[in-house]
């Protein structure tokens, strides 16, 4: 058991480790994405007038499109988000997003993939094709559960004596800290793994799928059916005002906000408006879809009432992605997460450490364990690296490049390969004091940057009671002092071998 | 209030919960306690427990469920890095 | 779900004092963990996929609610499967309590879908 929990964590372990790091920023994802987009001021208040102005601009911009999508923005973006189909004969090229300000004007910020790009990769990496990662990811979150109950099979006796845990000094202390994060934040991980597959589970396991409908579209229109828009009548014809349509919505739902819109044959008389409700007031993810008559703004459908079944789901994915979370529980959900890229941090040196003891040469390690060391600074380090650089990017490249958010991507790719390979070639003592000391430096240095390329600094926004900016700033500085505290740690780090009891008892815990 | 409440609730059923073993009694304080202390303190904080999933429940709903769970680890995490810390100045 | 009830068939190494315990098993050797990874992988993914299929057929009430319910449990009878396969004693018995999952679910799946069709 203790075999499986060791090999299920390290074979993943890596992609384990990005995943965590990745997904962990994403609950605050809108305040990346606003700290990406410094020249967006405060947040549009109005939901219904963004919507409003947001069809006003599609009207104008989009008029041949058959189907708009409109985001507004939540509690916590700085702009909507406007998608829509352009008609058949349009180019190849033809722009399909937008983003709007409060006042309804496109937003001139800086082209940026923002905090999304970091959620996007956590589920899906990146520069392969959708699925592939979603696989990939899938395969590593199912090691993970595993290594999850594993642990917990052989370590049982932790919850009996739940106050032997803390943290040592010496050999033990990776063991400890292992057993640290992963026991006092074991709700969140069993939680946060479970639901992570069933987010996507029909992807990774669609049998039940298969066994009961012909075709997995069938299932999707049982479930959640996406209207395609209605035909044109050729008869033009306004869209009724959006006012009366977010009241009746919310009058409707009781407890819930506004989602999105979706606006379909815009123009013409068979126009229809789907509202969808907000993710952010309850735990169930799924909204419910109201569907109005565009033309005379009547209501002519709702989606059905979920059962028990698809309620859970909905519940499920609703606790994985935390958007129903509030302030203080949005810091839980992300301080929970830092121990979880903790504990695979952790378990990775373990392996390490504990393998160190037995090798026949600690000078000369055989190619299994110098592939894994490598690799293990190249993740531990490599991964918060590439996160400082993409937000350092952000502020250094210039505003008018093309595939600016292209390249800020790339930007984070780069910094991971860059400290990959200066760990396959340095000495790992060396490599492991070097990096960190970088990554600190890397951290510190964004709200630096920050302030000298768009004025906006830290005292000033403290000052304004900015706090997206201001948290942004503090968070950035308080990885820099952990990251450089662990470089300092490493450098005065003396590994001394153990007598033979103390080894053979270290491996007896660690078995 | 009520999310002071619960985070102090949590914190203080951990610290119940770990001063009502003698051992621990020991690693914390540098001494035992009064012999009959430990059972009460055990039995108080898994009250405490107790109150703080009902007041959650009952003030939050679900909710409350999630937002409880985070702050039993941040209760369990403050008395174990105590512990931790306790231990090692000895 | 009800998962098959584990027996733990080895003793915990730290019953044994003084030696350092084994990576792995006393006396299994690789063929016994390539076994024992071939059922939990591969194995294990086609008995949650068969299991979750005639779940999925055999729940009585709307076919969608039916489906949605066997897919959220897969993920647990799968950790369950690989769990297992590493902490049954007889490498044999496991392969042969997995098939025996397998041929039943699967034959009870063929046998639902035949009778009854999907939608």
């Amino acid at each position: 058991m203790a075999w499986l929990h060791t090999w299920a964590g390290l074979v993943v372990g890596w992609l384990l480790f990005a995943i965590f790091a990745t997904g962990s920023s994403a609950y605050f994802q809108s305040e990346i994405t606003r700290w990406m987009m410094p020249e967006v001021a405060a947040p549009p208040p109005d939901r219904d007038a963004a919507v409003q102005n947001a069809i006003i601009w599609l009207g104008r911009n989009a008029a041949g499109a058959g189907d708009w999508s409109i985001s507004p923005a939540s509690k916590r973006d700085a702009a909507a988000t406007l998608y829509w189909q352009p008609p058949a004969d349009a180019p190849a090229a033809a722009r399909t997003s937008a983003r709007l300000d409060g006042q309804g004007r496109e937003v001139a910020a800086r082209a940026t993939a923002g905090g999304e790009f970091l959620y996007r990769f956590h589920f899906e990496l990146h520069y392969m094709p959708w699925w592939l990662g979603r696989y990939l990811i899938g395969i590593a979150a199912m090691a993970m559960l595993v290594a999850i109950v594993s642990g917990i099979v052989t370590h049982k006796k932790i919850f009996a004596d739940f106050f032997l845990l803390r943290i040592g000094k010496g050999q033990r202390s990776w063991l400890d800290a292992h057993n640290v994060t992963g026991v006092l934040v074991l709700p969140f991980h069993l939680m946060i793994t479970y639901t992570g597959l069933v987010t996507l589970a029909t992807m990774y396991m669609p049998w039940g799928v298969t066994a009961n409908f012909t075709t997995p579209a069938a299932f999707f229109e049982a479930t959640y059916p996406y209207p395609e828009p209605p035909a044109r009548t050729g008869v033009a014809a306004p869209l009724a005002p959006f006012a009366p349509i977010a009241a009746e919505a919310r009058r409707i739902w009781g407890d819930r906000d506004i989602g999105y819109v979706r606006v379909l044959t815009p123009g013409d008389r068979a126009q229809r408006i789907i509202v969808a409700s907000s993710s952010e007031d309850g735990l169930s993810a799924r909204g419910t879809q109201l569907t109005f008559d565009g033309t005379t703004g009547r209501l002519i459908g709702r989606s059905p009432p979920r059962g028990a079944a698809l309620e859970t789901e909905s519940v499920m994915v609703g606790l994985h992605m935390g958007e129903y979370a509030r302030p203080v529980l949005r810091w839980l959900y992300f301080l929970s997460g830092l121990a979880g890229t903790a504990m695979v941090g952790s378990g990775l040196v373990l392996w390490t450490v504990k393998r160190r003891a037995r090798l026949a040469d600690p000078a000369r390690p055989h190619l299994g364990f110098r592939l894994v060391e490598t690799l293990n600074i190249g993740t531990i380090a490599g991964v918060p690296a590439a996160i400082a650089t993409y937000f350092l990017a952000n502020r250094l490249l210039p505003l008018g490049l093309a595939e600016r958010g292209g390249r800020e991507v790339m930007a984070f790719f780069a910094a991971w390969a860059a400290a990959m390979l200066w760990a396959a070639v340095r000495p790992p003592r060396r490599a492991w004091v070097e990096l960190l000391a970088t990554v600190a430096a890397l951290f510190a240095l964004v709200p630096v940057v920050s302030a000298l390329t768009t004025g906006r600094n830290l005292a000033a926004s403290l000052v304004a009671g900015d706090w997206v900016f201001a948290g942004f700033d503090l968070v950035m500085l308080a990885l820099a002092l952990m990251f450089g505290w662990a470089a300092r740690k490493t450098l005065h780090h003396r590994a001394r071998p153990l007598p033979g009891r103390r080894r053979a008892a270290l491996a007896e815990a660690t078995a | 209030m009520i999310h002071l409440a619960l985070l102090l609730l949590a914190l203080a059923a951990f610290a119940a919960l770990c001063l009502g073993d003698a051992r621990r009694q020991v690693d914390l304080l540098g001494r035992k306690l009064a012999p009959g202390a430990a059972v009460p303190l055990a039995c108080g904080g898994w009250l405490l427990l107790a109150l703080g999933s009902v007041a959650a429940i009952a003030g939050l709903g679900a909710y409350g469920v999630v937002e409880w769970t985070g702050f039993l680890s941040l209760g369990a995490a403050a008395a174990v890095l105590t512990l931790s810390w306790r231990c090692a100045r000895r | 779900m009800h998962k098959a009830v584990v027996r733990l068939g080895y003793l915990p190494a730290r019953a044994r004092r003084g030696a350092p315990p084994p990576l792995r098993e006393k006396g299994e050797g690789r063929g016994a963990t390539a076994l024992r990874i071939l059922a939990a992988v591969p194995g294990g993914y086609a008995v949650a996929s068969l299991a979750t299929a005639c779940l999925a057929r055999l729940i009585p009430g709307d076919r969608a609610a039916a489906t949605v319910t066997a897919t959220l449990a897969s993920f647990a009878v799968l950790a369950g499967v690989i769990v297992l396969s590493f902490s049954l004693r007889s490498v044999l018995r496991l392969w042969l309590i997995l098939i025996a999952i397998a041929a039943v679910t699967g034959g009870a799946t063929w046998l639902s879908i035949a009778l009854g069709g999907r939608l």
